[in-house]
C-alpha cells in the first residue's frame, strides 16, 4: 500500500493503518531497534511503542516520507531503552558506536561556548555532503542505523578490517571538520 | 548527557535524505550473524578508568590535608573549595528540581486543573512539555478513567553547568503513576514508566533560591510534537508557534475523543 493511503487510514482512525504500517515498514523498524538493543523482545516492544507513537501523532502530523518518520521514532525509543538497559548494566553493544563517536569530539580549547544540538546536526549534514556516496552511506549505516561493522562489510563486499579503517578515516575527517568549524561540545 | 550522547543525538536528527540514501543501498547480508562479546573489553576499560579516577581523588584528598605548604598545594586547596561549593550548589539545585518535577507531574492528576501559558516558560520548549502533560491528563481521563496517583521515583542530575547568568542541568526523571476507575492499574509495576525521561532544565537565581525558567525533554511524544509544531517556525512568528502548539494538543485530545467514540460503537 502507498504511504499516502496508510496516512489516510491514520486520519480516518482505522486500526488497519497499524497493520499496513507494520507490514510495510515493520522489518526496517525491527532491524534498527535490534541493532541498538541486541535483544529481540526489547526490539519488538520498541517497535510496538513506535506504532503507538505514530497512532497518537497522526493526525495532526502528516509525515512524508513515512518510513523515516517511523524509523526515527523507533531509533529514539530504542536509544531510550538502551539507556535504561545500560543503567542496569544489561547491554553494552551500542557502547561501540558511541565510543567510536567519542573519537570525533573536537578538542575543547576552553574559549568558546558549547554548540547546540541543532547547530551540530547542521554541521554534520554539511560534513556528510563533503563525503563520497559510499563513505556517507557507511557512516549513516554505522552511526544512525547502528549496524555492526560485519554487516556493513557484507553489504559492501569488503573485509571487516577494511570497513573499520574506512570508518576510522571518516571519523578523523569529521573531527578535523568540526574543529575547523569551531565546534565545542 | 555525555559528549558522545550529544553527538549521537545530533546524528539522529540528520536530514531524511541521508537516511533514505543509506536505506536504498541494497543490503546483502546473511540472516544469522554472530553477536560479538564486548562485555569483557568494556569491563576492563571501566575498571581502568575507575582506578584512575579513584587514584586522582585520593591524591586531591591527600594534598588537602597538607595544604599551605606550597603554591601547588594551595591551588589544590582552592580546587577542593570550588568542588565543595559546586557540591553545595548541586544539592540546592537537586532540591529545587525535586519540588519542581513533583509539581509539574501533578499536572497529570485527574483532580488537577493546572494549565500553562507562554509566560510560564522562557521558550516554546517548556510550553510544549507542559502542554503535553495537560493533554495526557485529558487522554487518561477520557479513555482510562484518569490518573489518580503520581509517584516521582528518581530525579538525577546528570550534568550541571554554569552559564553566564544561569544554570543548565541535564536531569533524568522517572515516575510511576496509577490510572483507571479505581486507580488499580499501576504503570510503575510493569516497568513501563521506569525508563523515565531526560530533561534539559534552565535555572536562574531568584533571590536566594534557584528557579526553573525553562525546560526541554527527550521524550518521543515531545520530539514528535516539536517536529510538527516548529516545522514552519521560520515562516511564522513566535505567537504562531504557541498557537500551533495549542492546536496540536487540541488535536491530540480530539484523537482521544474519536477513540472513545470508536470504542462505544464497537
Amino acid at each position: 500500500m502507498e504511504d499516502s493511503k496508510i496516512i489516510e487510514l491514520f486520519f480516518s482512525r482505522s486500526e488497519q493503518a497499524i497493520t499496513e504500517l507494520a507490514y510495510k515498514y515493520g522489518g526496517a523498524c525491527k532491524k534498527i531497534a535490534f541493532n541498538i538493543l541486541r535483544n529481540p523482545e526489547d526490539a519488538e516492544e520498541c517497535v510496538n511503542d513506535a506504532y503507538l507513537g505514530a497512532w497518537n501523532s497522526i493526525p495532526p502530523q502528516e509525515p512524508n516520507p513515512l518510513i523515516t518518520y517511523i524509523c526515527k521514532i523507533t531509533r529514539n525509543l530504542a536509544l531510550k531503552k538502551y539507556r535504561y538497559n545500560t543503567a542496569q548494566r544489561r547491554n553494552s553493544f551500542y557502547d561501540m558506536p558511541l565510543s567510536e563517536l567519542e573519537e570525533c569530539i573536537p578538542f575543547d580549547k576552553g574559549n568558546s561556548n558549547p554548540c547546540t544540538e541543532d547547530d551540530l546536526t547542521e554541521i554534520i549534514e554539511e560534513f556528510l555532503d563533503t563525503l563520497d556516496k559510499k563513505s556517507r552511506i557507511m557512516f549513516v549505516k554505522r552511526y544512525w542505523y547502528a549496524e555492526p561493522v560485519k554487516s556493513i562489510a557484507e553489504e559492501f563486499r569488503m573485509t571487516e578490517n577494511h570497513i573499520s579503517v574506512k570508518l576510522l578515516r571518516i571519523r578523523n575527517k569529521m573531527k578535523v571538520y568540526l574543529e575547523k568549524k569551531g565546534v565545542v561540545l | 548527557m555525555s559528549k558522545s550522547d550529544k553527538m549521537s543525538h545530533a546524528i539522529g536528527n540528520i536530514d531524511d535524505r541521508f537516511l533514505l540514501e543509506a536505506m536504498e543501498s541494497c543490503p546483502r547480508r546473511k540472516l544469522h550473524r554472530g553477536v560479538r562479546i564486548f562485555g569483557a573489553v568494556a569491563a576492563s576499560i571501566c575498571l581502568l578508568v575507575g582506578l584512575a579516577v579513584w587514584g586522582l581523588r585520593g591524591e586531591n584528598g591527600f594534598f588537602t590535608v597538607y595544604a599551605c605548604e606550597s603554591d601547588q598545594q594551595l591551588t589544590i586547596v582552592c580546587k577542593t573549595n570550588i568542588r565543595v561549593a559546586a557540591d553545595t550548589q548541586r544539592q540546592e539545585v537537586q532540591t529545587v528540581l525535586e519540588q519542581y518535577f513533583d509539581k509539574l507531574y501533578a499536572t497529570m492528576l485527574e483532580e488537577s486543573n493546572a494549565d500553562y501559558s507562554p509566560n510560564d516558560f522562557a521558550s516554546i520548549n517548556g510550553y510544549i512539555v507542559a502542554k503535553e502533560l495537560v493533554a495526557s491528563r485529558y487522554t487518561y481521563h477520557t479513555l482510562l478513567g484518569g490518573i489518580h496517583e503520581v509517584d516521582l521515583k528518581e530525579v538525577t542530575i546528570e550534568e550541571l553547568s554554569n552559564q553566564d547568568d544561569h544554570l543548565e542541568a541535564a536531569v533524568y526523571v522517572t515516575c510511576a503513576f496509577s490510572y483507571g476507575d479505581n486507580g488499580e492499574t499501576s504503570l510503575g509495576e510493569n516497568g513501563e514508566t521506569s525508563m523515565g525521561n531526560l530533561y534539559r532544565v534552565t535555572l536562574e537565581k531568584s533571590g536566594e533560591q534557584y528557579k526553573v525558567t525553562d525546560l526541554d525533554c527527550d521524550s518521543i511524544t515531545i520530539l514528535m510534537a516539536k517536529e510538527s509544531i516548529l516545522k514552519g517556525k521560520a515562516e511564522g512568528n513566535d505567537a504562531d508557534a504557541y498557537r500551533r502548539t495549542d492546536a496540536y494538543f487540541q488535536q491530540i485530545q480530539k484523537n482521544a475523543d474519536i477513540m472513545l467514540e470508536t470504542q462505544k460503537n464497537f
